[in-house]
């Protein structure tokens, strides 16, 4: 053998892992890229949802820890808001192709105080009569739940519930407190606080698994007419996620089969999303030592008070300075 | 005359190793430079996003970042979509014909509108500030302008098979979440 046909032999075996790891590299570079991506794009839609489902109830009863659980949730806006907030991330601008991008969210939810509110493709008549494939928010689902004596209990986010007493044949509304105090109302269920909220959880989330796997599937009806050739199925959700969703009013969205520059690959990305009520802190001003100062009212500093503020910096822009209890 | 032929294909095959090797190389750079442009435009969108301004030195900030490290040099588009309330009127020229309803509308505005906010006024540097509401829509477009070393060679050696859309394209983008003018000052 000459010089010659060693280095061609070597070149051959070199090239095979070469090639091979070369090929590897790309995909997961690829593949880390298009995952990376997708996750800012969900999270940031999704967080864009919210911040407007925060702003959009009843204007009037906006502001307010008490108001606010309570009020219903306008959740038109926040899915619009949702699609133009995802579609800004994959660069399409067009309604024609926004409303393509649509058809990869098979589900797109909101756990509201007292039910489930979704939206998803469904066949309809229209005002001409003509069957019209389109997207539709469906009637709440409430969380009901049936107990061993037969009565309805339709659970909410947190302590309030409304009952249908089978005995009485009547429907009741409270916290579960006030219930067990009403001498009418004889619901052996209520009186324990650890199964209520135990059973509390798992009704939600029951719920929601249940409606969330079912028109996800159903989505599956649908995908011929709308140019989608992907098989939508409900992604395993690490249990924590779920139990995440029952204190708080969030967002479920979901986001599958998108075709991205790998062939054959498919992203699934669900997105949960929790509210957080506002934090409404009043701030007390007044003089500390001779000093200017202000600080938060659930401090419970002795001083006087000689103004209030809403904001640190309303208070600051008046020559106070913070007196701050944190971590002290 | 075999062994004249193994040397030829001996010195092709080495040939063909010296650009793969050269290539691969260069697809390094390209690797880094995503992640460079993802890193910028993400920092400059959120802050732009969560704050709800943008002033001058933050879009330099973002430019110089972003061409940091790179041979390349970038487009970038920045598009403003401020949200407008318009009430509907079924006859535009007749205040009477009110209809009770509003649409909202989102505006673009450009980079050739931001600019003489930013740049070209007699505001003093330091105070001068574009201001965007809550409920605008935010979003950054950037691609490279400038062939990348790798796009290059590739096309040298296949002779322009390749494409000549840009190897990075980055879009990200989304709401405003605040109003903070007067932090900054």
């Amino acid at each position: 053998m000459k010089l010659a046909h060693y280095i061609i032999l070597f070149v051959i075996i070199y090239s095979f892992p070469l090639l091979f790891t070369e090929y590897r590299y790309q995909y997961a570079k690829q593949t880390m890229q298009e995952n990376h991506k997708h996750e800012v794009s969900m999270t940031t839609a999704t967080h864009d949802a919210i911040n407007i489902l925060r702003t959009n109830v009843k204007t009037e009863l906006e502001n307010g820890y008490e108001s606010y659980k309570i009020n219903p949730v306008n959740p038109q806006p926040a899915f619009e808001t949702f699609m133009k907030s995802l579609s800004l991330q994959y660069g399409v601008e067009l309604d024609y192709s926004m409303n393509r991008l649509a058809r990869y969210v098979p589900v797109f939810g909101i756990v509201d105080y007292d039910g489930l509110l979704l939206n998803v493709y469904k066949e309809y008549k229209d005002d001409r009569g003509d069957k019209v494939l389109d997207r539709v928010w469906l009637p709440k689902i409430p969380f009901s739940y049936l107990d061993n004596e037969g009565n309805i209990i339709n659970f909410t986010i947190d302590e309030e519930v409304e009952v249908y007493d089978v005995e009485l044949g009547e429907w009741f509304e409270g916290t579960r407190e006030e219930l067990i105090k009403d001498p009418e109302v004889t619901i052996s269920f209520l009186e324990d606080k650890e199964t209520f909220h135990n059973v509390r959880r798992t009704t939600i989330v029951n719920t929601l698994q249940e409606h969330l796997a079912y028109y996800i599937n159903e989505h599956n009806v649908y995908t011929k007419s709308l140019d989608v050739t992907y098989k939508f199925m409900l992604p395993y959700i690490p249990k924590e996620d779920w139990y995440n969703t029952v204190d708080d009013i969030s967002i479920l969205a979901f986001f599958q089969g998108y075709p991205s520059i790998l062939e054959n690959v498919f992203y699934q990305q669900y997105a949960f999303v929790g509210t957080r009520l506002q934090f409404n802190d009043r701030i007390l001003a007044g003089d500390v030592n001779g000093q200017k100062k202000f600080w938060f009212e659930s401090c419970g500093y002795p001083y006087t008070a000689k103004e209030i503020y809403s904001s640190k910096k309303d208070a600051a822009a008046k020559g106070y300075s913070e007196l701050s209890c944190l971590n002290n | 005359m075999p062994n004249a032929v193994a040397k030829i294909f001996a010195i092709i095959l080495m040939v063909v190793l010296f650009y793969f090797s050269t290539y691969q190389n260069y697809k390094k750079e390209e690797d880094l430079a995503y992640i460079n442009t993802s890193n910028a435009v993400t920092k400059f969108v959120d802050n732009v996003r969560l704050k709800g301004f943008i002033t001058p030195s933050m879009y330099e900030d973002f430019v110089n970042s972003l061409h940091t490290g790179n041979q390349v040099l970038f487009n970038i588009e920045i598009e403003h979509e401020k949200k407008q309330y318009t009430p509907v009127y079924s006859d535009p020229a007749n205040p009477n014909s009110f209809t009770g309803e509003y649409k909202v509308q989102y505006t673009g505005i450009y980079w050739d509108q931001i600019k003489k906010t930013l740049f070209e006024s007699n505001v003093p540097y330091d105070k001068r500030m574009y201001k965007l509401e809550n409920g605008d829509f935010f979003n950054v477009y950037v691609e490279n302008k400038t062939k990348f070393k790798s796009t290059m060679l590739f096309d040298f050696l296949s002779g322009g098979a390749g494409t000549d859309g840009p190897v990075i394209a980055f879009p990200y983008g989304g709401m405003v979440q605040n109003q903070d003018w007067n932090d900054k000052q």
